[in-house]
């Protein structure tokens, strides 16, 4: 049976479980498949990736001090 | 060492305790934890100044430290993982999603994100929307993304599970996301 098609909030969820740990492959595969159709998502996606840079940018700015 | 080397080496690390403070405020939002594990990590290097062997600098060598004295004032102080998740604030999911899932509003593109880990107003920004993070969020965010510990480290250090530690982390990402579009990035368009 096919899964359900993740919504967008299911989305998010796992775009930020993402960070923290290894997706099982079914749902790193909802993930994806969600991403692909879900500008909006996509958008989420790499705006999370960005917070992640920021924060390890600030920490290097916050030593240097 | 000598005793002039071990005063020497005092001096040079008591003189970068205001450092250590200030990177200690950052991590634990609480004046007297802050001052509490930075006064342990002092002691820690002065106790072992052999362990600094010079082959990082001493500050590097110093938050090193410090960053283990922060995980145990957070393990101190942070209560049980029900009352963790209880007790912190509003959940924006209610807020950006309708009923059937879908984004309320589309996110913003961050087209210029690259530009703006380049200038030191974007961080003041990030400071900011740092500092309005409900306190469990923030903390729980800082050990993750500024410690960099592993969730699982986090989790065996506050005694929560795996669920409650990513309910907090997308919780503090949802609020912190919503903070720098809103102050930083400003692009929203309409559904």
């Amino acid at each position: 049976m096919t899964p359900r098609p993740l919504t967008c909030r299911e989305a998010v969820r796992r775009i930020s479980q993402a960070l923290d740990t290894v997706l099982s492959e079914a749902d790193r595969a909802a993930l994806e498949a969600h991403v692909a159709e879900c500008e909006a998502c996509e958008r989420a996606r790499a705006q999370a990736d960005f917070m992640r840079r920021a924060m390890q940018r600030w920490r290097a700015y916050r030593e240097s001090e | 060492m000598s005793d002039a080397s071990s005063r020497d080496f005092a001096r040079q690390v008591e003189q970068l305790r205001p450092d250590l403070l200030r990177f200690a405020r950052t991590q634990l939002r609480n004046e007297a934890w802050a001052e509490d594990a930075v006064s342990e990590a002092v002691l820690a290097a002065l106790e072992k100044p052999f362990a600094f062997e010079g082959r990082s600098q001493l500050k590097t060598w110093l938050v090193g430290i410090l960053k283990f004295k922060c995980v145990d004032q957070l393990r101190r102080h942070t209560r049980e993982a029900t009352v963790l998740v209880g007790e912190d604030g509003e959940d924006l999911d209610e807020s950006l999603f309708e009923d059937s899932g879908h984004w309320r509003t589309m996110p913003g593109s961050w087209g210029r994100g690259e530009e703006a880990l380049a200038q030191r107003q974007f961080f003041e920004v990030l400071e900011r929307c740092h500092a309005l993070l409900p306190p469990v969020q923030a903390r729980v965010f800082m050990m993750r993304e500024w410690l960099e510990l592993d969730a699982a480290v986090i989790c065996k250090e506050l005694q929560i599970t795996s669920t409650n530690l990513w309910v907090l982390l997308h919780r503090a990402r949802l609020r912190l996301r919503e903070c720098l579009e809103q102050r930083w990035f400003d692009t929203r368009e309409g559904p």
